[in-house]
């Protein structure tokens, strides 16, 4: 069979992560979080859980591997590397630099998932988005925000009763449109330059964790083209306002600026 | 064949699991990635840095421990069931769930979104509007800086919490079957449809409803019961037929634009028409204090549908409700056809005609019962949004104007100001920044939910 081996995806280089995404997702989870599961649940999932033991060491048999202590490392580790590293750029935001609610989310939506039998991406996601929702979190992260899209600066020769109404504008649009959460969670993710690192295979396919535009949308009860037009329309009015005020110091003659 | 070398890996690895404490297991002791065996694994890491476990661990780092211990599993498993009610709302509102999605608050919000940029605008020119309703140039100017302001008190202090769903059961269940009822009036109804037929069917109802109408009356006074059956029969009939669709465009939605409000006065001026002529019939019986009372229950139904739409022009938001026409429709047919088809029209001691007067002047009491309750919740919002200082304003936003104008968003939770408190870009940055000082006006208060 020269061809068939000719074919095969080489193995070098494959990590136990990876050649874990061959399973089914709730196959993973299983093993990530067996354990922690309440007494009562394992009773439930003894025999899947079992099945999906053989399927691991089935796969890394396949690839020469051979894990110590059980496939709940290398389990655990595909939860981290494809659920809580690629959304890590909300931690500064929104967590204040902690990964672990990312973690926990992780490993709740795991378990969370063998008990609904909904796919642990699903319950994640949903989690992630609680914590995007919530008050003083997205607040925090509107901050953030604003200050890194310089939305707080000001041309030095604008009045302040510009300054204030750009300012009411401002806070108007970030306390009231829709998408607001959308535009904060896919800037604070976009800010992780590695987001997308591993992500490209297909063992992955409707896998990974990590929360896009189309998970967004259907949170928002939107399609993921109206969030994206909604996102463009709130990201040219947050820019037309500033471009509105740093026009103040070409036409506004009556500037309280002392230096003019 | 069993492999004894793969075996007595196995129970070697398990045996030392078992000794050792898992925690000292994984992190000193190698990782596990370490110790897959075959020349593809990853490089090991090194020992002396033992990889740090859970979130500890950079998320990037395949070589990073993944214990958790049983405080974590504990706290874990206690984080799960708090939040399980509320993750599980969050997935059946976007159809994950068992339970059905909830679109009109989704809807809600959408329309907040979609009209963000008008609101902001109008709210900007509130003074303006205020200046023209004051000083008006044209009468004209003045009817349109009222109807926005109207709008925007609207908007304001009923905010967008049309589409919540109410907590009790009985107001639940009168809206169902509100919604049920004007959904078989549309059903049925000629005018929405685009046909010649129905063309024309809007142009000669309203004469229609109202000859009717007076024919009822008419026949009612000259005692010809039957005639007179038939006659409310048909009108009851042609009103179902000619009921107007809602406004399709969204101003005129918000803004509560009736096209039809002309066929809605002359349902309730023929309404009154009918119930005189009743009461003549009584009078010419010799029911003479009957015939008073169904005079008094023309007028104050007619009262009672015009206090509504005044209490609308003075912005507190009533919407029509087409149980309300169904009931007297059936009423004022049943009681003329009830008193058509006795022998002897009389219930003990009360003409069966007396029926319609009795349940117009009803509907009248519940009509006025709902313009009270909403003129006071609408003063009772106005009064606590305009105490912008204040700290009870449940999920607003407030706009400091000349007028101490709250924008109100249905949104629940505590809010804390957006800009508030977040220093500028100091000066020597790229954009030159500068402090702002002051408070800003954009005043948050937070909800007392």
């Amino acid at each position: 069979m020269q061809g068939d081996e000719s074919t095969r995806r080489p193995t070098r280089g494959v990590t136990p992560e990876l050649a874990l995404a061959r399973l089914q997702l709730r196959q993973i989870c299983l093993l990530a979080v067996f354990d922690m599961l309440p007494g009562l649940q394992h009773a439930g999932v003894a025999r899947e859980h079992a099945v999906a033991l053989a399927a691991g060491r089935a796969v890394f048999d396949r690839h020469g591997m051979r894990p110590e202590g059980g496939l709940e490392g290398p389990a655990r580790r595909f939860l981290r590397y494809y659920y809580v590293a690629p959304n890590t750029g909300l931690a500064g935001p929104f967590f204040d630099g902690d990964c672990q609610p990312i973690w926990d989310a992780a490993l709740i939506a795991a378990m969370e998932s063998i008990r609904t039998g909904r796919p642990a991406q699903i319950e994640y996601h949903a989690r992630l988005w609680r914590h995007v929702l919530e008050e003083d979190r997205r607040w925090a992260a509107v901050r953030a925000y604003a200050l890194d899209q310089a939305l707080l600066s000001f041309p030095p020769s604008a009045p302040r009763v510009a300054i204030d109404r750009y300012r009411h504008r401002v806070g108007a649009l970030l306390t009231t449109a829709e998408s607001v959460p959308a535009l904060l969670a896919a800037w604070a993710i976009d800010r992780n330059p590695r987001r997308l690192d591993d992500l490209a295979r297909p063992e992955l396919k409707d896998k990974h964790g990590l929360l896009e535009h189309r998970h967004m949308a259907r949170f928002l009860g939107m399609t993921p083209n109206a969030l994206t037009q909604s996102l463009k329309r709130l990201r040219r009015r947050l820019g037309e306002e500033m471009r509105v005020l740093w026009d103040i110091e070409k036409t506004d003659p009556t500037s309280e600026d002392p230096e003019t | 064949m069993i492999d004894t070398g793969r075996a007595l890996h196995r129970v070697r690895g398990a045996a030392v699991a078992a000794l050792l404490p898992r925690r000292r297991r994984h992190r000193h002791g190698r990782p596990v990635a370490a110790c897959l065996a075959g020349g593809d694994s990853p490089p090991v890491a090194d020992d002396r840095a033992p990889a740090p476990d859970g979130a500890d661990a950079d998320p990037w780092d395949r070589e990073a421990g993944t214990y958790v211990d049983a405080a974590t599993i504990t706290r874990l498993r206690d984080e799960a069931r708090r939040t399980r009610d509320e993750v599980e709302q969050l997935l059946s509102d976007v159809g994950y769930g068992a339970r059905s999605s909830c679109p009109p608050a989704v809807d809600a919000r959408r329309d907040l979104d979609h009209t963000t940029d008008v609101d902001i605008e109008t709210l900007m020119r509130i003074d303006d509007l205020h200046a023209d309703r004051r000083s008006p140039t044209s009468e004209r100017s003045r009817q349109r800086a009222e109807r926005v302001l109207n709008e925007i008190m609207h908007r304001v202090i009923d905010g967008y919490q049309v589409e919540d769903r109410p907590q009790s059961r009985v107001v639940k269940a009168g809206r169902g079957m509100e919604a049920r009822v004007t959904r078989a009036y549309l059903r049925v109804s000629l005018l929405g449809r685009r046909t010649a037929w129905a063309e024309r069917w809007r142009a000669g109802a309203r004469v229609a409803l109202i000859g009717l109408a007076l024919g009822a009356a008419g026949t009612l006074a000259a005692g010809h019961l039957a005639a007179a059956a038939l006659i409310v029969a048909a009108r009851a009939v042609v009103s179902a037929a000619s009921t107007p669709p809602p406004p399709t465009a969204t101003s005129h939605r918000w803004m509560s634009y009736n096209p039809d409000w002309l066929g809605g006065a002359v349902l309730n001026v023929g309404d009154a028409v009918i119930l005189i002529g009743i009461g003549a019939h009584l009078q010419v019986g010799g029911r003479t204090a009957w015939a008073a009372l169904t005079g008094a229950a023309a007028v104050f139904g007619l009262s009672a549908a015009y206090l509504r739409v005044a209490a609308h022009q003075e912005g507190v938001r009533l919407p029509r409700l087409w149980t309300d026409r169904l009931i007297k429709d059936v009423t004022l047919t049943g009681a003329v056809v009830l008193g058509a088809a006795m022998h002897a029209p009389e219930l003990g001691n009360v003409p069966a005609l007396a029926i319609a007067p009795v349940a117009v002047a009803l509907l009248g009491a519940v009509e006025v019962a709902r313009v009270a309750y909403y003129v006071r919740r609408h003063h009772r919002r106005v009064r606590r949004a305009a105490r912008v200082d204040g700290t009870l304003v449940a999920d607003a936003v407030a706009f400091k104007t000349d007028g101490d104008l709250v924008y109100h968003i249905p949104l629940s939770g505590r809010r804390r100001p957006v800009l508030d408190g977040v220093d500028a870009v100091p000066a020597g940055a790229p954009h030159g920044g500068r402090p702002t000082g002051g408070p800003p006006d954009l005043g948050v208060v937070r909800a007392t939910r």
